[in-house]
């Protein structure tokens, strides 16, 4: 099966309210959906978001890259039927395959980008075959459990944050630090959400090495579950195995864990307790797998991340992951409509109480793209393929 | 603080911020283009014509002293009293009288009951009917509290501007008597449900929060695009796109 054309939509969806962390603050939603269509009339659907201190891609970049090397990959392949097999790598490996992993021009990997195209090809093939990605990526549970987030902010926004997630039911909330004043933040957090809650932080690369043992050691009597990219970044790892060899808090790595080779890297020099898997961070459905596998063979565990304002589409396709995963510690998304102003799916994708959320089983990602809403939000189109030629 | 001291301090949060948006301000101002009144009566109707279900949902939920006074707002509501004018056929007069065509129409009543599939549908974030209900009390109360107050502007400038006849506005009208009378009576009743199934305070107060995170009168009045702020920068992004 061909694919016949593409179209790229750049949103601006708006945020009920301002999310901020150490480097960003962001009031909307900046999410790339990509569209395809197959020869014989499917449609599908997948999403990326880039982030330059992530990924080092950007929206422009992003969008340059589908156009000029992921979509002409796409169209010059023959797509055979997805079958559902033990092993999901192996009945995602033709998409995988025909989507290549590069870098360059200051990009670390053009991963958000490969992970849309990617998520819109299963969706597509799945939904021409009428079957549910759940048959690919066997759920290993009835439903899946979120966790919250604590945005950066004052003690009293955290306070008051902590109370709506405690009256959502959720037992699992991360909050977002910067400095050393927020121990009095978490300590806020703690008293609100009691002690049965698990609590996590994440720094998004704030301190050096000393400060953020220096933190750690503040806040191990809160009961901190793991500390998540407590140093920024680098080539080097050794700040970051210094942290976790240097607190009683177990480290994750997430901005230091983009590609397979940073996470065996990683492995190699002991520099972290977690893995943060994220799909659009990482690549798409199939990296995320490769990544999960890698850390339970090196005896690590992991985290499914999310990107802050992914609509329905990457929250479908992370919930599928979510489900079939063997054992994810924390997993995070899904926050629909409870952080966007509207989301692109006619189906409400939030969370439930307590963070529950089912397995969707219509064909594909198993849900409805709402076209009018992504033509709402939509700062720029770019079709390709048939597409193009309907547009020109 | 008590709870009705910050419901009414919240309300007048929402009324003010409403009738000081720019999307407001130029429908009253005459600025606005024909479109843009069309539009707002579009998210009027579609925002009220499923009014009467929302009460039977609070008439189920509501404390015995209160139960009688929603039913009746329930009747009021669906014609049923000695008045007999149901709101949703006021809703159909407004949109015959600016001229809405059935196929229009038919949208908007069709939107109307997809709003209420995907409420119904919705992932429930709370854990039991006591916070959902009295988050939705606070809604609907807080329409009645601010309509009380700014009907009769909505009528102007529809009259003035829109140029829609008297017996097209009787809807604006009816609320702005009426929800006098049941604004004050909804902050009563908001005091005696907390008060009834024993919430605790910072519950209900956190929950006050939760269901006022937007203006949503902006929002279902004006959509998306009403909440959309403006980003530094944006434009220069979009242009930066246009040549990729």
């Amino acid at each position: 099966m061909k694919i016949k054309s593409c179209t790229i939509f750049a949103l601006r969806i708006p945020f009920v309210e301002t999310f901020a962390h150490h480097t960003k603050r962001r009031r909307f939603s900046d999410s790339i959906i990509v569209r395809v269509r197959t020869s014989d009339g499917a449609t599908g659907y997948g999403e990326g978001l880039a982030r330059d201190y992530v990924t080092g891609e950007t929206v422009e970049s992003s969008v340059r890259h589908i156009r000029e090397v992921l979509w002409p990959a796409v169209a010059e392949h023959e797509y055979a039927e997805l079958e559902p097999r033990p092993d999901p790598l192996q009945a995602l490996a033709q998409v995988d395959e025909s989507l290549p992993f590069m870098s360059g021009g200051g990009v670390i990997a053009f991963n958000a980008a490969r992970a849309a195209v990617e998520i819109a090809l299963v969706d597509a093939l799945l939904r021409s075959q009428n079957i549910s990605l759940s048959k690919i990526l066997k759920p290993r549970r009835a439903h899946v459990t979120y966790s919250g987030v604590i945005s950066s902010g004052s003690l009293e926004t955290a306070a008051r944050r902590a109370r709506q997630l405690r009256l959502f039911g959720l037992r699992d909330v991360k909050v977002k630090i910067s400095e050393r004043r927020d121990v009095e933040r978490l300590r806020a957090v703690r008293e609100v959400m009691g002690e049965g809650a698990r609590l996590r932080v994440d720094a998004n690369g704030a301190f050096n090495a000393k400060a953020a043992i220096d933190i750690a050691s503040e806040l191990s009597p809160l009961r901190i579950e793991v500390f998540e990219q407590p140093t920024a970044r680098r080539e080097d790892l050794s700040e970051l195995r210094e942290v976790k060899n240097g607190s009683a808090i177990p480290v994750m790595a997430d901005e230091s864990l983009v590609t397979i080779d940073d996470a065996r890297r990683l492995v190699d020099e002991k520099a972290c307790d977690y893995f943060n898997l994220r799909v659009s961070k990482c690549g798409g459905l199939a990296p995320c797998l490769r990544l999960a596998r890698l850390a339970e063979e090196a005896g690590l565990r992991f985290q499914l991340g999310s990107q802050v304002g992914e609509t329905a589409v990457l929250s479908a396709a992370g919930r599928h992951l979510a489900a079939h995963l063997s054992e994810p510690a924390f997993i995070e998304g899904s926050y629909g409509k409870l952080l966007l102003a509207e989301d692109v799916s006619r189906e409400p994708f939030h969370f439930g109480h307590g963070g529950r959320a089912s397995i969707p089983r219509a064909a594909g990602l198993g849900i409805r793209v709402r076209v009018e809403i992504l033509e709402k939000h939509a700062h720029a189109r770019i079709h390709l393929g048939d597409d193009e030629k309907s547009h020109a | 603080m008590n709870l009705r001291s910050l419901v009414e301090a919240e309300y007048l949060k929402q009324a003010d911020g409403f009738s000081a948006s720019a999307e407001f301000r130029a429908l009253e101002s005459g600025r606005a283009g024909a479109s843009d009144y069309d539009l707002f009566i579009s998210g009027v109707c579609r925002s009220h014509l499923k009014s009467p279900h929302i009460l039977a949902f609070l008439f189920a939920l509501a404390p015995p002293a209160e139960a009688e006074k929603l039913k009746q707002n329930m009747l009021e509501e669906l014609g049923l009293d000695g008045e007999g004018v149901s709101h949703p056929s006021l809703l159909v007069e407004l949109m015959l009288a600016a001229g809405f065509d059935e196929e229009k129409r038919a949208r908007i009543w069709s939107e109307a009951e997809e709003e209420l599939r995907s409420i119904i549908t919705a992932p429930i974030l709370f854990g039991t009917l006591t916070e959902l209900g009295l988050s939705v009390l606070l809604e609907t109360v807080a329409f009645e509290w601010v309509l009380s107050r700014l009907a009769a502007r909505m009528a102007h400038f529809l009259r003035d501007h829109r140029h829609l006849p008297q017996a097209g506005l009787a809807w604006f009208h009816h609320h702005a008597e009426v929800d006098l009378r049941h604004a004050e009576e909804g902050l009563e009743a908001v005091e005696l449900y907390a008060s009834f199934y024993e919430m605790d305070a910072r519950d209900a107060e956190t929950i006050l929060e939760l269901t006022f995170r937007q203006n949503v009168f902006i929002r279902r009045y004006f959509g998306v695009k009403g909440i959309q702020g403006t980003e530094p920068g944006a434009e220069q992004k979009v242009i930066g796109l246009r040549g990729v």
